[in-house]
């Protein structure tokens, strides 16, 4: 790096016969082939690993294996691997990986309208742009060492470099040059290939500052260096501001907007005002440059262009895809509002409507608006609102402010607020959290890329409190564009994010709004004070307990009133030390009276729509004194009350108050409301075109805007708002060349013919709705690097899959249709250990769902089919699930059951999200589809891990995981989720359990028999509600804590039965089985009998017959079955006697006799009648016949299931 | 509920490890064991004993319920020493015993659901026949639907204290109320008005006396909440 012009290096002609390691030093690749280590170094890749291997000369490298991927192509920025290794362990260490060689995005850009290409290959260009001594390369690159003669003050610059092929070099002995702006600022060219990325190798800001990451490629390849450079500012020789420089390599920003506080040391030209040239260094060593440009800019004009994040990060240093590029502007810029398009090019084109501006008086400042339109570009940089009224004379100008400010002002009511700082601070947490500093600039110290951040300039200027939470609220109501996201955050979360973006805000005195009477007493039960003789009365701002000018004993009574919008019902938070009391229309609403420290109480009133008395006494008798009223109803969220008031009997608004922000800007003007120009700027609204972006209704008529413009088609490249300097009434978006260039490359392009592809569109739409600036899809997009790290988990071990917002590879195939639409239409959080949040994009977005389907969606396969018993299957899914089986409620959460490691996603919701085909495919090979992931396989070479289910057949294991979690919320519980369970475990004799059970009523008696059965007889039902194998039943939930809830069964192949009464007088065999209840039918449970086993006999009774219901389990493979025996007595009289054993949507008799109901379950019935299969609706029903002997009759059935 | 049971716990000091032994020297406070004596029965082990209830029954043995369900049977209850030797599970599965009686060999109990009566007809110590006395109560699901009853009065009806459901409304039959159960069967509605009943008893004279377990708060004015 100094400048000691060290010509001693050794430049051996490379014999290719000779010594295998032939030179130190190669400057092209095809000298560098004769040296074996050459083929070798270099960067490698495969699923969620990169490697970068570096020559050391000789046959020796250093291995740096990076987790996640290659540097900017999926490293998560930390876990990194170095191993020094020979040829052989360098062959060992790279297999399975795949030998990339990576190309600068920026590669061959082309130059802008306007710059200065200082080197395109040719001589002539050396010639003209470059100092004496600039020498060239037989194949036409330059070599190091050269001056431009053309001098710049604030520029861009585009260069590509590479450096030689220098094994046995080290540090800033291998490939080192340096490119310095206005040859002052250094930043390093160095062959610093899989090194740390610091200030001295590639990508540093020598001695300033190290690149967010070492974006630095192998030796001999073509690599790019893009910045910005804005030159530091003096006045009278001293300097006032820094110069900033903004530095993408190999298309990646590794520097934004980095502050130079010096000169390089070395560097041949000292700080100062004047331009200066582009100088790259000559170290020694043969560094190779081609395509150099520089475009000049105007800093501070080209500070005030129109910044959509889509556009400059993909496009504004890379005119290669200059219509891609332009058909963006068009639909950011809203160009088509004006400019009818064709219907081929409207599918180009996804339009970005203006703000909605019919309720604009609610929410904006007047005075905003006033300075707004007469400058937007200056009040907000980076606006996409063009300016209308800049080229009019001032006096004209203002004139037209006010009448549109004014007409605007008159569409609301606005009203101040003042902000509070514990929601600022709260806000600020959220603004940092969730996602917004995707796309605006972080507020924390973090220096972001400014080009890449949507503007959020002055909103305490702009925006009324009440007015920015509405917006916040739902964003898609004013825009419905969907640009800016809905966050679905809570009342609370939205006012503290409101809070944060206004800034402190105090509203100061306005004109006196209150009536007050001072009482020189305190009281410490507050009386009427209206009935008292005040000791002094008069008029102050808001609820201003000062005017009694006393520390203790006294009392104030306030009288004011209210103007209410909108009839509701509204609620009072009155605080107070001491006591107090409101009454609106003389009615009390708040009591918070007595002796007591600071204390809020809230009341509730309906309000009509109208004008309200508000009466607040209070009164202090002696400690601290603070009286505060809020209140909130519809349409005002909560607030102090104080600037509401007004002493005017017929509500209308004092004169307004003023408010003071602590980051106003500075104006010598000031707006005042002028109603007589209201009209007049109502069709100002109209004549000037605002109308024509701006949605605004009175009185339910969209205001309309007449003129005419041309059709796109008829427009000319630099012609009107793309002129240079712009007619008067043309509106001025002041685009940048590139801006311009990107326009008119739409605008001299053949006419579209074919309609966008959906490829296009998913593209189209992802720069648009700044989708990138989270989610990378295919080889672009994901936070950039200097937002990266602000991307958090809650989780940190998680590492970059909890903390960053995953790729969309495959969305269309991986997510179902209708929760793709849910997710874009309504945003989603899903993923408990992310901070940052999906948003609600609206219906804007929703053409995305069919282009990521279209594009995606692979075709169907074959998914394994189970041919058992859906109760078992499910057992078998959940067995999988559970701890037992494949262990996944070790990552994944269940529902409200957190997993034992990381929070992954909840299983519960799985089916509802994937698309089945998707989830077969993933299970077995999670890091095919989603590279990086944790997720491991639990079906290594086919097999699954859990060999006794299915015989470790992956693919019904994985269909019987998916029919188990298709419950969803109803699923059973996996094994090893629940702790501290009170398992009832019946080993050597029944346990009944009678406590709520799911799916019975609260007269639920459960029965776990050592056999392995289980059954819950339902007391309510006088039936046989639910039978199951396995464990019986965890009683924590009941006998812990206050027992709330239904307890589930614990073990597995529940089965639940319909619980009609079982035994019935039928009128004939073809009567319906009775509906009524129990109860209605006169049934009543008599209790029940245990056996010498302990197991019991439910007993009822009608008024026919009394039965006797038993059930005793039969141990068999593979579980136990249960006999159930009816003994029923009843008088010989008693005729039509039917038992149903069963009733289910399909029973079928089976060959042995059995019956087969629902495919699961299987009975065999015992009794003297023959059972008689009958279809009933839309059920199948097995009807018993009991004939009565002797006053007695028996049915038994045999369930296995 | 568990505060409720803790409570009880405490008072009969059947798991607490409080002592008042004859020889202590006096304190200069009085204590329970100056005016009766207290003894510390030793419960079996593993055995979660929250109890509810208790009921003496004809053959000596004390029954003692528990929020689980179980009956256990204490024999010589008023021993010197009473170990876990003493105990055994007369019953099980029953659904939140609060309050027993006894009549005719029969143990009544006053469960969630109803109030049932138990037997042992083999006499090998363990309940085996169940019947249920009067269950025409409603009972939702809600874990405040307890049931706490009286011993038998003078007319053999058992006064049976209804927890209402949730508190600002009674949607479930009966449930805030005080009903009768007859030893035959009949269930006679007898006041509303029970909000959160902490049991019922009654006095020598046979009035009937119920207690409440609620915070009390404070009346607000109308159109005013705290």
């Amino acid at each position: 790096m100094f400048r000691h012009h060290l010509f001693m290096v050794t430049f051996l002609v490379v014999n290719a016969t000779n010594a295998t390691y032939a030179a130190d030093v190669y400057d092209s690749p095809e000298a560098a082939k004769a040296d074996p280590d050459f083929q070798r170094q270099g960067e490698y890749k495969k699923d969620g690993s990169g490697i970068q291997v570096v020559a050391q000369g000789e046959g020796n490298f250093t291995v740096v294996i990076y987790t996640g991927g290659l540097p900017g192509d999926g490293w998560n920025g930390r876990d990194k691997q170095n191993i020094e290794a020979n040829a052989d362990d360098v062959a060992d260490l790279t297999e399975g990986y795949q030998r990339i060689e990576r190309q600068s995005p920026t590669i061959g850009a082309a130059p802008p309208e306007g710059a200065v290409v200082l080197f395109d290959g040719t001589q002539i260009s050396v010639d003209e742009h470059w100092e004496k001594g600039a020498r060239l390369t037989d194949d036409g690159l330059l070599m190091e060492g050269i001056t431009s003669k053309d001098k710049f003050q604030d520029f861009r610059i585009h260069a590509e470099f590479r450096t030689p092929f220098m094994p046995k070099a080290r540090g800033q002995g291998r490939g080192n040059s340096g490119l310095y702006y206005q040859g002052r600022y250094e930043t390093q060219i160095l062959d610093s290939f899989g090194l740390e990325g610091k200030d001295n190798e590639t990508g540093g800001i020598y001695e300033i500052q190290s690149p967010n990451l070492n974006m630095c490629f192998p030796p001999l390849t073509w690599q790019t260096y893009d910045a910005e450079f804005k030159a530091a500012r003096f006045e009278n020789g001293e300097k006032v501001s820094n110069a900033t420089l903004t530095v993408r390599l190999n298309g990646v920003t590794v520097h934004s907007s980095v502050e130079l506080p010096r000169g390089t040391r070395a560097a041949p030209v000292k700080e100062g005002p004047e331009p200066g040239p582009i100088y790259f260094q000559n170290h020694g060593n043969p560094v190779r440059f081609r395509n150099i440009w520089v475009q000049p800019l105007n800093h501070e004009k080209e500070a005030r262009r129109p910044l959509i994040p889509g556009f400059e990060r993909f496009h504004a240093s890379d005119q290669t895809q200059a219509i891609a590029s332009g058909q963006l502007l068009l639909g950011e810029l809203n160009c088509l509002s004006c400019h009818s398009a064709s219907d081929t090019l409207k599918t180009h084109v996804l339009t970005k409507t203006a703000p909605i501006l019919t309720k604009a008086g609610n929410r904006l400042h007047a005075d905003y608006v006033w300075n707004f339109i007469q400058d937007p570009h200056g009040v907000k940089p980076g606006t996409t609102m063009p300016s209308l009224l800049d080229r009019m004379p001032e006096p004209e100008r203002k004139a037209a402010a006010t009448a549109i400010a004014s007409f605007l002002s008159t569409t609301g009511a606005f009203k101040n607020q003042s902000s509070n700082k514990g929601s600022i601070k709260n806000g600020e947490r959220l603004f940092h959290e969730i996602g917004c500093i995707a796309c605006h600039a972080p507020r924390n110290g973090t220096p972001t890329n400014p080009n890449t951040s949507v503007p959020l300039v002055g909103l305490g200027e702009k925006y009324a409190l009440t007015g920015l939470e509405a917006f916040l609220k739902k964003p898609h109501d004013v825009r419905p564009s969907g640009r800016m996201p809905g966050f679905n955050l809570d009342d609370n979360q939205t006012r503290d994010l409101a809070h944060f973006l206004v800034g402190p805000i105090v509203i100061e005195a306005g004109e006196p709004n209150v009536k007050y009477s001072v009482f020189n007493k305190g009281f410490s039960e507050v009386p009427d004070l209206g009935i008292l003789t005040p000791d002094s009365t008069g008029f102050t701002s808001g609820l201003d307990i000062s005017v009694a000018n006393r520390a203790q004993d006294f009392s104030v009574r306030f009288e004011a009133y209210l103007k209410v919008d909108k009839t509701g019902q509204y609620r009072f938070h009155l605080g107070s030390d001491d006591g107090s009391f409101l009454y609106i229309d003389g009615e009390e609403v708040v009591d918070a009276d007595g002796v007591h420290p600071h204390t809020t109480k809230t009341g509730r009133i309906k309000l009509t729509t109208g004008v309200h008395k508000i009466v607040v006494d209070y009164s202090e008798v002696g400690g601290e004194e603070s009286l505060a009223l809020e209140f909130e109803g519809p349409d005002v969220s909560r607030q102090p009350i104080d600037a509401w008031l007004t002493q005017n009997a017929d509500g209308s608004p004092m004169k307004p108050t003023i408010t003071k922000s602590e980051n106003a800007n500075a104006s010598s003007d000031t707006y005042v409301f002028d109603g007589a120009l209201v009209e007049t700027g109502q069709k100002l609204f109209g004549s000037l075109g605002c109308a024509k972006c701006h949605e605004l209704k009175r009185d339910g008529t969209p205001v309309e805007f007449a003129a005419q413009v041309p059709a796109i088609a008829d427009c000319s490249p630099g012609k009107g708002c793309l002129a240079e300097t712009k007619m008067d009434r043309v509106p001025d978006y002041e685009l940048n060349r590139q801006q311009i260039d990107s326009i008119n490359a739409v605008l001299t392009s053949a006419t579209e013919t074919t309609a966008a592809q959906p490829d296009e569109t998913i593209v189209h739409a992802m720069k648009a709705f700044n989708c990138y600036g989270c989610h990378q899809r295919g080889s672009i997009g994901g936070p950039e690097a200097d937002r990266n790290t602000q991307f958090i988990s809650r989780i940190p071990e998680m590492g970059d899959e909890g903390r960053l917002p995953p790729p969309l590879n495959g969305v269309g195939d991986k997510l179902k249709e209708t929760w793709l639409k849910d997710v874009l239409n309504n945003g989603a959080k899903n993923r408990p250990y992310m901070l940052t949040q999906m948003p609600a994009f609206g219906s804007a977005a929703g053409h995305l769902v069919n282009a990521f389907i279209e594009i995606d969606l692979a075709e169907p396969s074959k998914l394994a089919a189970l041919d058992d018993a859906d109760h078992r299957i499910k057992a078998n899914g959940r067995k999988l699930v559970g701890s037992e089986g494949l262990s996944c409620i070790k990552c994944h959460t269940f529902g409200k059951y957190k997993s034992a490691g990381i929070q992954a996603l909840d299983l519960q919701t799985m089916t509802k999200r994937i698309n089945e085909d998707w989830f077969h495919r993933y299970l077995p090979k999670p890091e095919a589809l989603r590279p990086g992931t944790r997720m491991p396989t639990a079906f290594p070479n086919g097999k699954s891990v859990a060999t006794e289910i299915y015989d470790g057949d992956p693919g019904q294991q994985i269909s019987a995981i998916w029919r188990y979690l298709s419950d969803a919320d109803k699923a059973k519980v996996p094994d090893g989720v629940l702790g501290g369970m009170i398992e009832l475990k019946p080993n050597t004799t029944p346990i009944i359990y009678r406590n709520f059970i799911e799916g019975l009523t609260p007269r639920g008696i459960a029965v776990g028999y050592p056999e392995g059965a289980n059954i819950a007889w339902d007391a309510d039902t006088m039936s046989l509600a639910m039978i199951w194998h396995g464990r019986f039943i965890d009683s924590s939930l009941h006998w812990e804590g206050r027992g709330q809830g239904r307890q589930q069964p614990l073990g597995d192949h529940a089965i639940k039965f319909d619980q009609t009464v079982p035994v019935a007088v039928l009128e004939s065999a073809s009567s319906p089985w009775p509906t009524e209840s129990p109860k209605q039918l006169g049934y009543r449970f008599l209790g029940y009998r245990l056996d010498a086993n302990g197991r019991p006999a439910f007993r009822y009774r009608s008024a026919e017959f009394e039965v006797n219901d038993k059930l005793t389990p039969v141990p068999q493979k593979p579980d136990a079955a249960l006999q159930r025996t009816l003994n029923i007595s009843a008088a010989a009289s008693v005729s039509s006697l039917y038992v149903r054993a069963a009733v289910g949507r399909v029973i079928t008799k089976q060959d042995d006799g059995s019956y087969l109901i629902d495919n699961a379950i299987r009975m065999r019935t015992q009794s003297s009648g023959l059972p008689v299969l009958r279809q009933s609706g839309d059920k199948s029903e097995l009807l018993v016949p009991v004939s009565v002997t002797n006053g007695t009759a028996e049915v038994v059935q045999e369930i296995s299931w | 509920m568990p505060f409720l049971n803790r409570s009880i716990i405490c008072l009969l000091m059947l798991t607490s490890v409080a002592v008042a032994q004859e020889d202590a020297p006096k304190a200069a406070v009085p204590t329970e064991g100056d005016y009766y004596p207290i003894t510390t029965f030793e419960t079996p082990k593993d055995v979660v004993l929250e109890a509810s209830s208790f009921q003496m029954m004809p053959n000596g043995k004390m029954a003692v319920a528990s929020r689980r369900g179980e009956i256990w049977m204490i024999s010589d209850p008023f021993a010197e020493n009473v170990t876990a030797k003493n105990f055994t599970r007369f019953a099980h599965g029953l659904h939140e015993v609060l309050s027993m009686t006894e009549k005719d060999g029969w143990l009544y109990v006053i469960q969630r659901p109803d109030v049932s009566r138990i037997r042992d007809t083999d006499s090998d110590g363990i309940a085996d026949e169940f019947e249920v006395v009067n269950g025409d109560w409603g009972i939702s699901g809600d874990y405040h639907e307890y049931a706490f009853g009286s011993k038998f009065d003078k007319d053999d009806n058992i006064w049976v204290v209804l927890c209402l459901t949730g508190s600002f409304s009674s949607q479930v039959p009966y449930r805030g109320w005080c009903v009768r159960v007859s030893a035959d069967g009949q269930m006679t509605p007898t006041c509303s008005g029970v909000r959160s009943p902490g049991g019922i008893g009654a006095n020598s004279l046979g009035d009937i006396f119920f207690t409440r377990t609620i915070r009390v708060r404070g009346t607000a004015p109308a159109n005013s909440s705290t």
